[in-house]
């Protein structure tokens, strides 16, 4: 009797060690999965980024050849979009460019000439009224402006990713997990691009 | 006891306390101004009830404002169709038609899983052709019926399921996981209880057990959202920013 009594006692801390031990464990597990979960929406919000960013390198060709059949068409502001473009084509889209802080910015800095330069084409088109009424050019620039809106909106959602991946990697007591498992701050999309806004062009009147 | 059950209702609530229940449309038209009668929104329903059922599910919503008060539309639409989660999860087959009346501007949304069935240029084309020429008239039902039928016909002729990754926002499901460690934790305890046959200290341990996990579920903070895609409307789908917008 006086043995179960000990054996008792015995079992009962460690029943409520083995708990609060399950208990660090758990919360640990789940820390690293909710860390792990975060970056993941990074990565994938990352890869819809470049993927709206080729959308439009993938345009502008087509857009070029469309500008540069009109009579007379205003030589260097083409040009602009031709050489911004090339220079964009220059820095590879990757998800390693997350990891990379300075080539980071250099992307943002080199798409964000090329919306410019695009922006100041569609300025110049609007005095140009035979390309406004060919509908097929209509039907490019909805292109090219709901592709600078799926350029805006991904880099939004991106953004948003990374705020909250870094909030997570900051904020006690998960930053201990973060800093055991490595995982490191991300690059935010600074400023607004040039172009970040659809350019506000109306071809509808 | 009565401790025991405080701690067990605090854990329940905790965990859903954690999980956000999105607004919804009760109705695919939506008419904040008015314009559209009984009849007309029927009729409009009634298409867009058809492309549903025939076109995988396809969700497109008809919302007319009065005004948006300066906010660019392309924002508005893009939040009004992720909150009200239009389209399918899985295809993010949906659209809406956001029509500012007051303002004189409208654009048509397009999910990512429509935008390859409906490219911008279409849109365009639609909108500079038909529905703008009505709304200047200031035809909504002439404008939006022959829109609708339209965009039922094109979706019609080209469309395949297939999954677009998406905004890459996180939609969490560790709220379960947490539900269901605490329901692990509390059989085990309780199975190790009553093979001690004490059943006082089982007591004792249980509410200090759900303490620290209720703690956990509370502590874990900023949840995730839970899809409650189990219904006809808001099933799920995301958007990318495709689309057009129009004026009149």
């Amino acid at each position: 009797m006086n043995m179960k009594k000990q054996f008792g006692a015995i079992s009962n801390t460690a029943i409520v060690i083995l708990v609060i031990i399950g208990a660090v464990i758990l919360y640990t597990i789940s820390s690293y999965n909710g860390l792990v979960s975060l970056n993941q929406s990074v990565n994938s919000s990352w890869a819809q980024v470049q993927n709206q960013y080729q959308r439009r390198m993938d345009l502008i060709p087509n857009l070029v050849n469309t500008v540069k059949g009109e009579a007379n068409f205003e030589k260097s502001t083409l040009n602009d979009v031709i050489n911004a473009r090339a220079k964009a084509t220059q820095i590879t889209m990757s998800p390693e460019l997350l990891n990379n802080p300075e080539q980071f910015q250099k992307f943002g800095q080199a798409q964000g000439a090329l919306g410019s330069s695009l922006s100041r084409l569609m300025v110049v088109v609007e005095k140009y009224p035979d390309l406004k009424t060919n509908a097929q050019f209509a039907q490019l620039m909805d292109e090219v402006a709901g592709t600078e809106n799926r350029i805006a909106v991904a880099r939004r959602d991106f953004n948003n990713t990374v705020q909250q991946y870094d909030t997570s990697i900051t904020l006690f007591p998960k930053n201990i997990f973060a800093n055991i498992f490595g995982f490191k701050h991300k690059e935010y999309f600074q400023a607004d691009e040039g172009a970040a806004k659809a350019p506000a062009i109306n071809f509808n009147n | 006891m009565s401790r025991c059950l405080f701690y067990i209702l605090l854990f329940i609530v905790a965990s859903t306390f954690a999980i956000n229940i999105p607004d919804r449309p009760d109705s695919r038209v939506i008419d904040q101004t008015n314009t559209l009668t009984i009849q007309q929104q029927q009729i409009l329903l009634n298409a867009l009830d058809k492309i549903y059922i025939t076109e995988s599910h396809t969700e497109i919503q008809v919302l007319m404002v009065p005004s948006l008060d300066n906010e660019p539309i392309e924002d508005v639409s893009l939040r009004v169709a992720r909150k009200w989660k239009i389209g399918q999860k899985d295809t993010n087959n949906g659209a809406i038609i956001l029509i500012a009346v007051k303002d004189h501007k409208y654009r048509v949304e397009v999910g990512y899983g429509l935008e390859g069935v409906l490219p911008d240029g279409y849109i365009g084309n639609l909108e500079r052709n038909i529905m703008t020429p009505y709304f200047a008239k200031n035809d909504f039902f002439g404008g939006l019926n022959l829109a609708i039928v339209n965009l039922g016909q094109e979706i019609s002729k080209d469309y395949k399921t297939k999954s677009i990754p998406n905004s890459g926002q996180l939609s969490s499901k560790n709220a379960i996981i947490y539900v269901l460690a605490g329901i692990g934790i509390f059989v085990v305890i309780v199975l190790l209880g009553i093979a001690s046959g004490n059943t006082e200290r089982v007591t004792g341990i249980l509410w200090f057990i759900l303490k620290i996990v209720t703690l956990a579920a509370l502590f874990r903070g900023g949840g995730g959202s839970s899809n409650r895609d189990d219904d006809d409307i808001g099933g799920g789908g995301d958007f990318g920013g495709g689309g057009s917008l129009g004026k009149w």
